[in-house]
């Protein structure tokens, strides 16, 4: 017997059956798995409740003869016991009036045990028999206000969290719950975004793009839900309620039919990743025509002497020849000829080089070289936290700025922390120390040393010799890069190097005085 | 040119210092090289025609520091510097210190004998205004007091009588000094003498 059963026997009406058959279906009733309770044919007053009844409640026939015990015992105390009875009599008299069942109701009755238990009763009238059904739902009950709470207690959780986060708990989509988080980010609210499409629809305008999302996001979701519920981050173009658009890298967990989504916005990081990057090509950049400069001028006057040379001995032969006659002679002016021609051609090479890099003119500027050679850090300090050696910039008296060019300054530090980089790479401890202090009148000085070691005493005097390098891959024109910056801006470079221990360089540059320059 | 005339080439670059000297000899010139311009300034300096081809760049004394050593020597020869292309900078610096000439490393046969020829004979001129200076100087060193204060007349043009007059001696007497520095300087129209005692003002 279940409550459908019951349903059925309400629809057609009440049962009129014959008082053998009456006890028979009492006779099943009393076996019955479910908790029922039923007057006695020919005494509506007495009350017998079956076994399934004394195991769920603990009550028997004794316990509750009647429908006053009936009353007294499963409602104590009024007035819960007076609204029992009066909503039990207004349903039985409306059955009876209507000649249905008695609508099933909710009531709160206590157990024997103490409890207190929230059951559904429905009843049916069979003959004079009144047979009512007790549907216990006060595990049902409980687990719905448990759902709820853990809802609840997920809902104040993920508003807390700092990330943007939107979850949805049936598998539908509907009712999307978002954090302050993700309203801040994105722009949107619940109103916006009542169930998930809505986010498609909103995040991705551009259909093209969106059935490409949907392409890339449904077969995750379908998998994470088959497997182990775990959405792996993945980066998409959200445009946001104010029509910007950003770069949001979202990833998601399953748990059963709910899913909690987590917006990562990476616009920020990629901005100023981005920003370091062109900052270092635009340093790599000047560098390099710095570098080129000094390597032209180097180059041009190096080359130029070994061209002179093959010019002038090339030319010389030529000249013999057309004094003197002998086989092959026409061979050699020809050799000669080519040869000088490809001295002619390097010689023009050099000049076109040399021409182009004397078109950049320094430009001196304030400089504040604290934030100079902050910013120079950001872009070694990577490379440098990587080999263990710490970078330590000693505080500036005042906000010192010097006048130089701002690119070339950088170059030069950064040429600097290069080298230095590079020979501590192996060493104990390793350190790089950039200081500042008062220079001669009107000059600042910037001290960059390390505990590399230094270069032995006899290679000291080739340090500033241009193409002259300690390193197997190097150009040699570090240091007499930085030398022809300081230089250009009117100051000097200095070269401490104690065998052993480390390096010393020390820049003197001009202070700037206020624009004056 | 058909005098003797000694070519020196300044350069720390001994291939090329060599090439050169190759080239020169073969052109026809008298050549002295020299690996710096200490060691040129240190040369033996015989009273003959000639130029120095320089390089600029040199790791101790440069080019200019030749030029102007030069310029205080009792022999100024002239300089022809041996520069890259295109240094303005460079050239401006040199022609101001009075440079004769420029030549690339790489300067062809007619460029290197023109630029040689006018040094040449820039010095053959400055030679020779050097000797007639010093010969003029020297003539009229042998003048006594007199015939000094007769010259002076006679220079800006004084007839006899003014001079004997300006002098308070008799015009003949101031006559008798006149033949007598005619005698010792060479020569005796007032134009002549005015162009010989310029030429000792150098």
């Amino acid at each position: 017997m279940s409550r459908s059963s019951s349903k059925r026997a309400a629809e057609s009406g009440p049962v009129e059956i014959g008082s053998n058959c009456q006890e028979a279906v009492l006779c099943l009733v009393a076996g019955a798995p479910m908790p029922i309770a039923h007057t006695l044919p020919g005494h509506p007053d007495r009350l017998f409740v079956n076994w399934a009844f004394t195991r769920a409640y603990g009550y028997t026939s004794e316990d509750v003869p009647d429908q006053a015990a009936w009353f007294d015992t499963l409602y104590p105390g009024e007035p819960r016991r007076s609204e029992a009875v009066a909503r039990w009599e207004a349903s039985f008299a409306k059955a009876v009036a209507e000649g249905t069942d008695v609508a099933s109701a909710e009531y709160t009755i206590r157990a024997k045990d103490g409890t207190e238990r929230i059951v559904e009763v429905s009843a049916a009238l069979i003959g004079d028999v009144v047979l009512g059904t007790f549907l216990d739902l006060t595990e049902h009950k409980r687990s719905v206000a448990r759902h709820r709470e853990s809802e609840e207690r997920l809902r104040s959780l993920v508003a807390k969290i700092p990330l943007p986060l939107a979850f949805s708990l049936g598998a539908s989509g509907d009712d999307l719950f978002l954090n302050s988080a993700f309203k801040e980010a994105f722009g949107y609210d619940e109103k916006d975004l009542s169930k998930i499409s809505d986010w498609f629809e909103l995040a991705y305008p551009d259909e093209a793009y969106r059935v490409q999302v949907m392409e890339t996001w449904t077969p995750l979701f379908e998998r994470a839900i088959r497997s182990d519920g775990f959405i792996a981050p993945r980066e998409y173009r959200v445009t946001c309620k104010d029509g910007t658009v950003r770069d949001v890298e979202i990833s998601a967990v399953t748990l059963g039919e709910s899913i909690v989504g987590v917006f990562q916005d990476n616009t920020t990081r990629k901005q100023s990743s981005q920003l370091l990057r062109e900052m270092r090509d635009q340093l790599d950049h000047a560098g390099r025509i710095s570098a080129l400069g000094q390597l032209a001028a180097s180059l041009a006057h190096e080359l130029e002497q070994p061209l002179g040379a093959i010019f002038n001995n090339a030319t010389t032969a030529e000249e013999i020849l057309e004094k003197e006659n002998f086989p092959q002679a026409d061979e050699l002016r020809t050799i000669l000829h080519e040869i000088l021609d490809d001295d002619v051609r390097a010689g023009a090479i050099l000049d076109r080089i040399r021409s182009m890099v004397q078109k950049r003119k320094p430009r001196p500027e304030a400089v504040d070289v604290i934030s100079a050679v902050g910013e120079v850090l950001l872009m070694v300090g990577p490379s440098a936290a990587s080999h263990g050696i710490e970078i330590e910039v000693a505080p500036a008296p005042g906000r010192p700025s010097v006048a130089v060019d701002a690119v070339l300054f950088q170059q030069a530090i950064l040429n600097l922390l290069l080298n230095s980089i590079d020979v501590l790479r192996r060493r104990n401890s390793p350190r790089v120390r950039v200081e500042f202090e008062a220079g001669a009148e009107g000059f600042l000085a910037v001290l960059v040393s390390d505990n590399g070691g230094g270069v032995p005493k006899e290679e000291e005097s080739l340090l500033l010799v241009p193409f002259h390098s300690t390193k197997p891959d190097g150009l040699g024109m570090g240091l007499p890069i930085v030398q022809s910056i300081c230089e250009e801006a009117g100051g000097s470079l200095c070269v401490k190097n104690s065998p052993g221990v480390g390096f010393l360089v020390r820049l003197e540059l001009p202070l700037w005085e206020g624009g004056a320059r | 040119m058909s005098e003797r005339a000694l070519v020196h080439v300044v350069d720390d670059d001994p291939s090329f210092l060599r090439s050169m000297e190759r080239r020169l000899l073969l052109y026809g010139y008298e050549v002295a090289t020299h690996s710096s311009v200490e060691e040129f300034l240190q040369r033996p300096s015989p009273e003959v025609l000639g130029c120095v081809l320089t390089d600029l760049q040199m790791p101790h004394a440069s080019g200019f520091d030749l030029q102007q050593a030069l310029a205080r020597s009792a022999n100024p020869l002239p300089v022809v510097f041996i520069s890259s292309k295109g240094d303005v900078r460079t050239t401006v610096k040199a022609m101001r210190g009075g440079a004769e000439d420029f030549l690339t490393k790489r300067s062809t046969k007619t460029e290197l004998i023109a630029a040689i020829d006018r040094a040449l004979k820039r010095d053959k001129v400055d030679r020779a205004h050097r000797m007639r200076r010093s010969e003029a100087c020297h003539r009229l060193k042998t003048l006594g007091e007199r015939e000094q204060q007769v010259l002076a007349g006679l220079i800006k043009g004084m007839p006899n009588k003014e001079i004997a007059d300006a002098i308070g001696l008799a015009e003949r007497t101031v006559k008798h000094y006149r033949t007598s520095l005619s005698q010792k300087l060479g020569v005796g129209s007032p134009v002549d003498l005015a162009r010989l005692v310029n030429e000792a003002e150098g």
